[in-house]
């Protein structure tokens, strides 16, 4: 299903860029711009808002206040001004996110993209990166349907890739929550456990990839 | 109205009521000796005049001497035996005594003589002449109990004197006029109640209050005058003083408070040329902080105007480029738009670094204290480099750790100080380089964050690593865009974290680039409440 943004931009420049920038994401956007045709939108009809403060008619802030007397919508606010004053009001008044002009389209949609992101754990505490499939409450890990046998660390590493899919974990912090640092809590015998776990994913051990100078990742995205 | 007239009118407006206060008061007091003076001598005079008096109180009564018996004075001051005794009604020297004395009446004329005998009823005619000084003269008149006289002649008593003597008084006294002659009289009650005489009436006519009155309000007005004077005289020098102050104080204004005022002297006017100097010195020092200002705002346009044009004119060299290949029908050069990006990139991390520098070192600024999600911050900051970083075949990851972290400060300012050190990275490294931004609260020290930049591009060289920590930013070396790669961004960096009482380390990292570590304390007490930026 498409996602559906208002975007309330005055600038008719911008505002096409980044209407072409949503509808190439597969996004359904919706652009006003003034703000008091704004206020007469209904905020619920959408997934997501993209907010512009400096508007023709009523401000972006009091957009944003008439918006959140009824309505709990992501709001990501737009602004020239790299103020933390501004930033600040416009938290108090309900915005959850800042992006601040000059931004890369990449950065817009990212930011949207993380916003509208759906959790991934589809069933109860079961992860899937391909064939890839990690059921963190039963502690059981499947290639392709079939179950591959994990020592406790190695099983432990995994799932704590698993529970920020996507995200770089750093290395320090792996070996700290998950080895045991009486014993084994080093780096290097990290890089020893996440080899040997690789192995024992066969053709899924991609999808642990090693991010450069962070750490590790669980790829979910293009995994086999 | 200026400070003399004022002096002079404070004056004056003090002194007439203390002098008619005090002609008042003496008057009084002038009114109640005549009055005591003329009880005793009645008293004295009917201890020997009470069985005449009572003999033939038809005829009793008229003009007695001044002197009374004795000698005695009724003002008291001719008593010499302390205890007065009786005068004598018609005695010689009562004959000889002069007419009653009348204001405004001269000397004795020629031929003049005083009444030679005692007036059986009514106060005497006026004399024609009246001795200066004149002599006094006493009248009495006695009163039965219904305050009535069986003499006709005698005075019908005022309305206030049968309403004291009835209201059981001893005394009542006042001044009378009678004919044009002025006096004091007295209604004294007898020690006896009864009779024809139990009261009498006594009068004295010539008593001159207003002589003595007068001389007193002369005294009193030449005594305000001098007064005055002298407080005049007194002030000039005060006024003098003020005034110089005054031309002092304008002479400063005109010169920005530059010059200060006299302050000699040690008393209150000193006092205040010295709080004109304070209040001057506050004034200059507010002056120049504007000014500051001002010329920072100026530099800042100044300095915006010109490190804008520089990325500009390559973005519109590479764009150029771009559109002549497209119009030759040549592939498109992948470096010139990359350029081309890199340039707008730089134009706008440049302007954010120039706002923050013109209110980090515009004076007054003060650093905001709000908790600040350091987990999302550097998540932001690395975003905002990514695409840079992709189009210039450049690996930029960053990692958080799973908790969120909270600090306190300047989410802007710390948020422009870590996007620095990534654009430095970025920015200095070559195709096919990393980056990558870690944050991370280490085993041993969970109070602090630490933000770890690391890459490896070429790196600084270990000589100028150590001199870093201590570089100034000098102005217009340090807005140089290659100034061994380090410059504005750097500078704001440290200032930020300075100001925040984080540390900065800069190092060589173990792939060969450079690592630059930003640490502080994390916040206390946990999350904050709401929703923090």
């Amino acid at each position: 299903m498409q996602h559906r943004i208002l975007l309330v931009e005055d600038d008719e420049n911008l505002g096409r860029q980044i209407v072409e920038h949503l509808r190439a994401a597969d996004f359904d956007p919706t652009w006003i711009k003034n703000g008091d045709e704004a206020m007469l939108e209904s905020p619920d009809d959408y997934q997501l808002m993209i907010l512009d403060l400096m508007l023709p008619g009523a401000y972006g802030l009091d957009v944003l206040k008439c918006f959140r007397v009824d309505s709990d919508v992501p709001v990501l606010i737009l602004s020239a001004r790299n103020d933390t004053e501004d930033k600040v009001r416009a938290l108090k008044l309900g915005a959850d996110d800042f992006v601040t002009k000059p931004f890369w389209p990449e950065e817009l949609l990212a930011r949207v993209q993380a916003r509208l992101r759906r959790p991934v754990l589809q069933r109860a505490g079961v992860i899937q990166a391909g064939a890839l499939s990690i059921d963190i409450v039963g502690r059981r890990v499947l290639v392709s349907d079939a179950p591959v046998e994990l020592t406790r660390v190695e099983f432990d590493l995994l799932a704590a890739l698993a529970k920020r899919p996507g995200a770089a974990v750093p290395r320090s912090w792996l070996a700290e929550h998950v080895l045991d640092p009486e014993r084994e809590g080093t780096e290097r015998t990290l890089d020893v456990h996440i080899s040997r776990l690789r192995k024992k994913l066969g053709g899924s051990g991609g999808c642990v990839a090693t991010v450069w100078g962070v750490g590790y990742r669980l790829e979910t995205q293009g995994a086999s | 109205m200026t400070l003399r007239p004022r002096l002079g009118l404070t004056i004056l407006l003090t002194a007439v009521p203390l002098v008619a206060g005090l002609l008042w008061l003496r008057k009084d007091v002038e009114r109640r000796a005549i009055e005591n003076g003329l009880r005793e001598f009645v008293v004295a005079y009917m201890e020997s005049e009470r069985a005449t008096c009572e003999a033939a109180p038809g005829t009793w009564g008229g003009s007695v001497s001044q002197r009374g018996p004795r000698g005695e004075r009724p003002d008291g001051k001719g008593r010499r035996n302390g205890r007065p005794g009786p005068p004598r009604l018609g005695s010689p020297r009562l004959e000889d005594d002069d007419g009653p004395w009348r204001p405004g009446r001269r000397g004795p004329g020629p031929g003049r003589r005083p009444p030679e005998r005692r007036q059986p009823s009514g106060p005497p005619p006026p004399p024609p002449g009246v001795p200066t000084p004149p002599e006094l003269r006493l009248w009495v008149w006695a009163y039965a109990p219904d305050l009535t006289s069986a003499n006709d002649v005698a005075p019908k008593l005022p309305d206030a004197h049968v309403r004291a003597m009835r209201a059981g008084d001893a005394l009542f006294g006042g001044t009378f006029s009678h004919n044009g002659w002025m006096g004091h009289e007295a209604l004294v009650r007898m020690n006896w109640d009864t009779g024809p005489c139990a009261f009498v009436l006594v009068r004295r006519y010539g008593a001159a209050p207003a002589d003595a009155s007068r001389e007193f309000l002369y005294a009193a007005i030449i005594l305000c005058g001098v007064l005055l004077l002298a407080v005049l005289f007194a002030a000039a020098p005060i006024v003098r003083r003020i005034r110089r102050l005054k031309d002092e104080v304008l002479r400063a204004a005109a010169n920005r408070y530059a010059t200060p005022i006299d302050e000699s002297g040690g008393d209150e006017i000193s006092g205040l040329a010295s709080a004109f100097n304070e209040a001057g010195a506050e004034l200059r020092a507010h002056m120049e902080q504007i000014e500051q200002r001002e010329e920072s705002l100026r530099q800042f346009v100044a300095n915006t105007t010109h490190d804008v044009m520089i990325p500009l004119t390559v973005l519109q060299g590479d764009l150029s480029r771009v559109r002549k290949a497209l119009d030759d029908g040549d592939a498109v050069e992948r470096e010139a738009v990359v350029q081309a990006l890199e340039e707008s990139h730089y134009m706008g991390s440049l302007l954010h670094n120039l706002s923050a520098v013109s209110k980090l070192e515009g004076g007054g600024y003060q650093v905001r204290r709000d908790p600040v999600d350091i987990n999302a911050l550097v998540s932001r900051a690395a975003g905002r480099h990514r695409p840079m970083a992709a189009a210039r075949g450049i690996e930029l990851e960053f990692g958080v750790p799973e908790e969120t972290l909270h600090i306190v400060g300047d989410v802007t300012l710390i948020e422009q100080a870590v996007s620095n050190l990534i654009h430095n990275a970025v920015r200095y490294n070559d195709r096919g380089g990393h980056v990558a931004v870690i944050l991370e609260t280490p085993h041993g020290n969970p109070d602090r964050f630490f933000v770890t930049v690391v890459d490896d591009g070429p790196g600084i060289p270990a000589e100028e690593l150590a001199k870093l920590p201590t570089r100034r930013f000098r102005g217009e070396m340090a807005r140089q865009r290659h100034p061994g790669g380090l410059g504005l961004g750097l500078h704001i960096t440290r200032d930020v974290a300075r100001r925040h009482g984080f540390e900065l380390v800069f190092r060589v990292s173990s792939y060969g680039g450079l690592e630059v570590e930003l640490s502080g304390p994390v916040m206390k007490n946990g999350k904050p409440e709401g929703k923090t930026v």
